[in-house]
């Protein structure tokens, strides 16, 4: 049951505003003593809770860092801080001919989005910020600073090697604070012609799609908006586009380019039965409608006020998009859901905007069935929920609930794990995420690792015939395989823990003690509990904490 | 008619960067700091360029007054859809003093020798705000002026101008030539794109100083000190609203 818990505010301890990175660095190093969860902060536009201190910390504003440091006109490259926003970089450049085309929506930090791999509606043709970040100036969890294709270099050209950069693009903040980041630019387009055409179906308007990709049209922006959601945008922003799946173009070149492109266009939408063909050329209409689209947030809010807005993210092949979305909608309909759907056609990515009221929790667990149903489709990437986004942060396998494999999970985790030279904001004694409450994500099934077995021994008894175990009092019926037994495992502890945790299911512990091996001291046990949950886990609470290189027995 | 329009850009420092008053109070920092185009020179030239594509007008000539680094700012205005460029070389001390007076001498000593339709300026200039170049230039030469345009429009020898004042809007009609000032809602300028920017180092950009054109450009005015704004005090805040009242009282507001 999704609880309001995960729409709460989660502030941190400190804030701090460095100047430049040996700030930024120096205090790091301090956090690192002191083993405080940094949290960096560029614009805090984000809408996944990334800037969430989920376990308080310091928060690193660099807000006070917004030089733009270096221009090349001629190679098409600019570095920039974190305090540069996309909007002040295109004004910055607006009298070179050159722009950086990348647009999330909201102004955000260009060194927050390489740290969120910001997509966003011109992705089709300029691609994302993976594709756009040169090098970055990273500041690690120990303050040493990296910069992660060589210092002061900006080539265009990849070559083999570990790729660095791109390791932190996306990364969220949980590798390093991004201090300094190298984008590629291109050439602000001679023209641009937006269109809108409305479709009978959505399996039209992706066809369409689909056709205009193929046909070789460099379409900057393809939008695909539903009934459900024209209908939003047509009240919000007083418009008045047909009720029905619709797609906005958006086509960048010189003037005798785009009439190619719109004609193309034009065609393919018209063969698959789209109406209403409009298409503009002058600012003002063009702007009016694009932020019809950008408006959409909150258009969508809007149509039930008072309640929540909440978004998904589905990624999938473009072939499967039309089902997709159709199968979504009877989804929604069915379980009397209000979830507008708008996305990136061109990528096969869309966003269903649920609107739910927070006071329903009859309604919120039916959203919480519905992502759990769209994140299980076949092919996509789980949706990046927003609720849940500030649980990641506790927890490395969790670096980002965007895949959907424990394989992917896990090299996650590795990944963390190499990149920081300790967990950051990681507390050892706090059991992994999972409750019984059961809020947020899938419960963790697997063990903790700060303890690594090295032995196991283990020793049963089956009772095969009648027989009265007096210990615990069972009658073994015939034939049932109860056993009786013990086990015995040897670990040792990388991490500082007080608990030691065992999957154990429909078993009486009867008796078990924890020594370790270095003094034969026999540890005292606080507690013994086993979870009622999917974990299966046995946590066994010690009364003093396990030390890092001790190797201890348990039995 | 000629079909020629003067437009005039000046080179100030850009509206996104912070401004620093020099430590000896003479001035403010302009060493290292990024510059722009005026915003409304910006939109004057984006205007100009309107009316040439729509062949209401044959040529558009950007006109800046400044040292060597104005010739940038007349390539942007090139870059725009400008036609060609005059760079009116003032530099050091006589810079420092340039103000609406001597560039309005300039204009319309350079209107009479191009044999200008129109002239269109920025309303103002977003270092000085003076809001006067417009105006003077037009005393100067006797001829009508549109200013605060937020909508021109040619009509044979006439030209229709919306202009916005402090009550609304005001449409006039003035004979050519004239002199025109944009307002900010008259268009939004185009972006320099790199094939024009490309372009735009051919076209070429006039030099002359002032003498040539019989401009005396001593300046009326001495600059005695330039201060910063008071910094903001904090404020305080209060629960209630009898506590705002009785704060209010002691502060003799009331």
């Amino acid at each position: 049951m999704l609880t309001l818990e995960l729409f709460r505010c989660r502030p941190p301890d400190v804030v701090v505003f460095p100047r430049c990175v040996e700030e930024v660095s120096a205090v790091a190093k301090v956090c690192h003593k002191h083993d405080f969860p940094i949290i960096p902060f560029g614009t805090g536009t984000g809408l996944e809770g990334g800037v969430g201190a989920v376990k308080g910390g310091v928060c690193f504003s660099l807000r006070n860092m917004d030089q733009i440091l270096a221009l090349h006109q001629e190679d098409f490259d600019v570095t920039v801080e974190p305090g540069v926003t996309r909007k002040a970089l295109n004004a910055y450049l607006r009298d070179t001919g050159l722009w950086f085309p990348v647009d999330p929506g909201a102004d955000a930090s260009l060194c927050g989005m390489a740290a969120t791999s910001a997509s966003g509606t011109n992705a089709v043709r300029y691609g994302t910020m993976r594709e756009n970040v040169l090098n970055l100036e990273v500041v690690l969890a120990d303050g040493t600073i990296v910069h992660t294709a060589g210092k002061g270099r900006r080539p265009r050209k990849t070559s083999a090697g570990y790729n660095l950069t791109n390791l932190f693009v996306g990364s969220e903040g949980t590798l390093g604070i991004i201090t300094k980041t190298t984008l590629r630019l291109y050439g602000i387009p001679e023209s641009m012609v937006s269109a809108v055409c409305s479709f009978p179906s959505v399996q039209t308007a992706v066809d369409s799609t689909v056709q205009i990709l193929q046909s070789g049209v460099p379409v900057a922006r393809i939008e695909f908006l539903d009934d459900v959601m024209i209908d939003a945008c047509n009240r919000f922003s007083s418009l008045s586009y047909p009720v029905t799946p619709t797609l906005f173009l958006e086509f960048h070149g010189s003037e005798r380019s785009l009439e190619e492109q719109v004609n193309t266009a034009e065609d393919i939408t018209q063969s698959n039965g789209g109406s209403d063909f409009q298409w503009a050329r002058d600012p003002e209409t063009r702007n009016k409608l694009w932020k019809a689209r950008h408006d959409a947030w909150y258009a969508v809010q809007a149509l039930r006020p008072g309640c929540k807005a909440y978004s998904t993210d589905v990624c999938v092949p473009l072939s499967q998009l039309p089902q997709i979305i159709v199968e979504t909608k009877e989804d929604l309909i069915e379980n009397r859901l209000t979830g507008p759907i708008a996305g990136h056609v061109g990528d096969g990515n869309f966003h269903c905007l649920m609107v739910v009221d927070p006071d329903d929790p009859e309604e919120l667990h039916r959203v919480h069935l519905f992502t759990e149903r769209l994140a299980s489709t076949n092919n996509a990437t789980a949706p990046s929920w927003i609720p849940f986004a500030p649980l990641r942060r506790s927890h490395f396998a969790y670096l980002s609930p965007r895949v959907s494999s424990p394989e992917v999970e896990d090299s996650c985790a590795a990944v963390a794990v190499i990149g920081t030279p300790r967990d950051l904001g990681a507390e050892p004694d706090t059991p992994p995420t999972f409750s019984t409450t059961t809020t947020g994500p899938p419960p963790v099934m697997r063990l903790p690792k700060y303890l690594v077995p090295e032995t196991y021994t283990v020793y049963l008894q089956p009772h095969l015939y009648t027989k009265i175990i007096e210990k615990v009092n069972v009658t073994s019926p015939n034939q049932t395989l109860l056993f009786t037994g013990n086990s015995t495992v040897v670990f040792h502890c990388v991490q500082t823990t007080r608990a030691i945790y065992l999957h154990s299911k429909d078993l009486t512990i009867m008796d078990s003690s924890v020594v370790s091996l270095k003094d034969n001291a026999r540890l005292k046990i606080n507690e013994m509990k086993h979870h009622e949950d999917v974990s299966d886990f046995l946590e066994i609470q010690l009364n003093e904490a396990l030390e890092k290189g001790k190797t201890t027995v348990c039995f | 008619m000629s079909g020629r329009v003067l437009v005039g850009v000046k080179r100030v420092i850009d509206y996104a960067v912070k401004i620093r008053v020099k430590p000896d109070n003479s001035g403010i920092v302009t060493d290292g700091v990024k510059h722009s185009m005026n915003p409304f020179c910006e939109i004057a030239i984006e205007e100009a360029v309107k009316l040439k594509e729509k062949k209401l007008i044959k040529e558009v000539v950007a006109v800046s007054c400044g040292p060597q680094q104005s010739q940038e700012t007349i390539r942007t205005a090139l870059a725009m859809g400008a036609d060609r460029g005059i760079h009116v070389e003032v530099t050091g001390k006589d810079y420092e003093a340039l103000g609406p007076l001597q560039v309005s001498k300039i204009m319309a000593a350079l209107a009479k020798k191009e044999d200008a339709q129109l002239i269109i300026l920025g309303k103002q200039a977003i270092d000085d705000d003076c809001n006067q170049t417009g105006q003077m230039t037009a005393a100067l030469l006797d001829w009508p002026q549109g200013t605060f345009a937020s909508e021109v429009a040619l009509e044979g020898d006439k030209v229709k101008v919306v202009r916005e004042i402090d009550g609304g809007l005001e449409t006039i009609k003035i004979n050519t030539p004239a002199v025109v000032t944009a307002d900010l809602r008259l268009n939004t300028p185009r972006y320099a794109t790199l094939p024009n920017i490309m372009k735009a180092k051919k076209k070429k950009i006039a030099n002359m100083k002032p003498a040539d054109l019989g401009v005396d450009l001593t300046s009326r005015l001495e600059v005695l000190r330039v201060d910063e704004p008071p910094q903001r005090q904090a404020g305080v805040k209060v629960e209630t609203v009898d506590d705002l009242v009785a704060k209010l009282r002691e502060a003799g507001t009331i």
